[in-house]
């Protein structure tokens, strides 16, 4: 009977209780969606490659080497030569393996070189493989293959022409202009640094850097219409993937790559350094999640300050429901059940806005910012959110039913208003 | 029930509310309890790298402590290396990992010998949050004497290590019994 009367009272007081309603949900919201983006985040980063077990490159630091091999952030030192990958690749204990060659952009995007090893064999997330959106993976020497955000930033379609830039910068001011690319496949969208990247294969880079020893174009070129693959063997490349048959071998064969008397090399261990530089980019996630906390607490407050404020004008109502016979608890009670139905009923609209938000947002963040929004079911944990701001709401509500409580204690039938 | 007065009920309601909020943290604890295909029928032997390091790797001989155990659940201390498995790099759901006596040993030169390392792989993904702290990894042990096949690059000695089917991970308290 204290549940009806409650929610006819809420119902008598219909706008102010829909803004109270209404300002929890939106923060409610707030914070779960924040969540959502923050375990995103988190997996488009972490869960950008796996099944890998060493990333080898020139002689350098950890976190360098895993940023512009995995990452395609900044650049290598040196490169390695490409004996020593043969090398190294035909091990024993080698399983895979996956070249890499870095240093070319197109419009602001990195151009990597590679071969169908990292069609076969490179895996990001829970084992998922690259896919195709259309057309095919190259096969012809200036086939390339480029991620969705570069195909949807630059509205690129199947078979356009390309020239691809010396460098890294997004304004090209050496061009390998003689020598254009074809895109032959655009790839699904994976929320990993590879929707950003233009594929192409090693041969390709060897080819486009004919008469560029010096690092720019020199007055003469080779014609590309006369060069022969064979004649194309890379001579370098920036780093590799490696796969072992057995993890046991991990550290030995860590060390024998870094004691490498050929070439200074150096392997890491992708794990160990993504955690550490994890560690930096934490605290990015610590202070998001901080922010959406207080936002809802901040909301749960206001609905207690809203509440309390219309005490004033609800004594007289309390007045006569305490001469009907209502005890002072009876009217406690009555004032925590409207509390916490105003909390129940923001939070669900939130828990729904939340989903709705960033169901409408997916599309453009993924090819806005290459994030992809992993979206699920709620699950066990978004459940446990929502009762523990439930259970802080119902907790703050015991603020007005105490005030309400304090009242019908003092008023007699005609409070001094 | 009608003997409360509607003070206390709603009392006993809060408090059963907010202890049902709160108790997300419970709920791993029973996950990390009651995890893994092997049932405690044994208690986990509690084993000291003095013991693993007595694994003779080179001469493939082991010794009967360890083989007593092998095969056993056992709980071993250490320290987390974790490796990009099939789940990717995300250490809230760890599978795969190697565990070392020695913090930081992935950066010495030399590498740690096989009887210094045990590869773990975790029978159900695992939460490791802060991978500087030792932890307990309890699981069942299997000693890898196997050879690689053969090369006529010998450069390295054929050899085997350690691995743990793994049950449980419990951050490593200093306690009386070490």
């Amino acid at each position: 009977m204290l549940f009806k009367l409650a929610w006819l009272s809420i119902l008598n007081r219909r706008s102010t209780a829909f803004l109270t309603i209404f300002s929890i949900a939106i923060s409610v919201a707030l914070l779960l969606g924040i969540e959502q983006l923050r375990k995103s985040m988190r997996n488009s980063f972490l869960q950008t490659v796996s099944g890998i077990d060493l990333v080898v490159g020139a002689r350098g630091d950890a976190i360098p080497i895993l940023l512009y091999s995995v990452f395609r952030l900044g650049e290598a030192t040196n490169n390695l030569r490409w004996q020593s990958y043969l090398e190294w690749a035909a091990d024993e204990r080698v399983e895979w393996t996956i070249p890499l060659s870095l240093g070319d952009s197109h419009r602001g995007f990195r151009v990597l070189g590679t071969n169908s090893d990292y069609w076969r064999h490179y895996r990001y997330g829970k084992e998922r493989k690259l896919e195709l959106k259309t057309g095919e993976f190259f096969d012809g020497l200036y086939d390339a293959v480029i991620g969705s955000v570069v195909a949807e930033k630059l509205k690129y379609q199947l078979n356009q022409q390309i020239v691809i830039a010396h460098g890294a910068g997004s304004a090209a001011l050496f061009e390998h202009d003689d020598q254009p690319f074809r895109i032959v496949g655009i790839l699904k969208p994976t929320g990993t640094p590879v929707d950003q990247t233009i594929h192409v294969s090693l041969e390709a880079i060897e080819a486009i850097h004919i008469g560029w020893e010096d690092g720019f174009p020199s007055t003469q070129t080779g014609k590309p219409a006369t060069m022969n693959i064979s004649e194309l063997q890379p001579k370098s490349i920036t780093a590799f993937l490696v796969r072992l048959s057995s993890r046991m071998q991990t550290f030995r064969v860590q060390g024998e790559i870094n004691s490498f008397e050929k070439e200074p090399l150096s392997a890491i261990l992708p794990g160990v350094t993504m955690q550490k530089l994890w560690q930096i980019l934490g605290t990015f996630e610590r202070t998001l999640m901080t922010v959406s906390a207080l936002v809802v607490l901040s909301s749960l407050t206001s609905l207690i300050s809203l509440l309390l404020a219309t005490m004033n004008e609800r004594r007289r109502e309390i007045a006569i429901l305490r001469s009907v016979g209502a005890g002072p608890q009876r009217i406690f009670v009555l004032l925590w059940i409207e509390a916490t139905l105003l909390c129940f009923v923001g939070g669900l609209l939130g828990f729904v806005l939340q989903y709705a938000g960033l169901m409408a947002v997916e599309p453009m963040v993924k090819n806005q910012f290459g994030l992809q929004l992993f979206l699920e079911w709620p699950g066990k944990e978004e459940f446990l959110f929502f009762l523990l701001i439930m259970s802080i709401g119902m907790m703050l509500s015991l603020f007005p039913a105490w005030r309400a409580y304090r009242i019908s204690l003092h008023d007699g039938l005609l409070p001094k208003i | 029930m009608i003997l409360m007065s509607f003070f206390k009920r709603c009392l006993l309601i809060v408090v059963l509310i907010l202890s049902i909020g709160t108790s997300s943290q419970g709920f791993e604890l029973k996950k990390l309890l009651f995890e893994g295909g092997i049932q405690f029928e044994e208690p986990a032997v509690e084993v000291s790298w003095r013991d693993l390091v007595q694994y003779d790797y080179k001469k493939k001989i082991i010794p009967p402590r360890l083989q007593a155990i092998e095969g056993r659940l056992i709980r071993v201390p250490g320290y987390v290396v974790p490796l990009l498995g099939d789940f990717g790099g995300d250490f809230e759901s760890l599978q795969e990992f190697l565990l070392v006596p020695v913090y930081g040993m992935c950066i010495h030169v030399p590498p740690p010998p096989p009887n210094q390392v045990i590869y773990v792989k975790m029978n159900e993904p695992v939460e490791v949050e802060k991978l500087f702290d030792a932890v307990w990894v309890t699981g069942q042990l299997q000693i890898d004497v196997s050879e690689l096949p053969n090369t006529e690059n010998l450069n390295y000695a054929p050899e085997g290590g350690f691995s743990l089917s793994g049950v449980k991970v419990e951050i490593y308290e200093r306690d009386a019994s070490n």
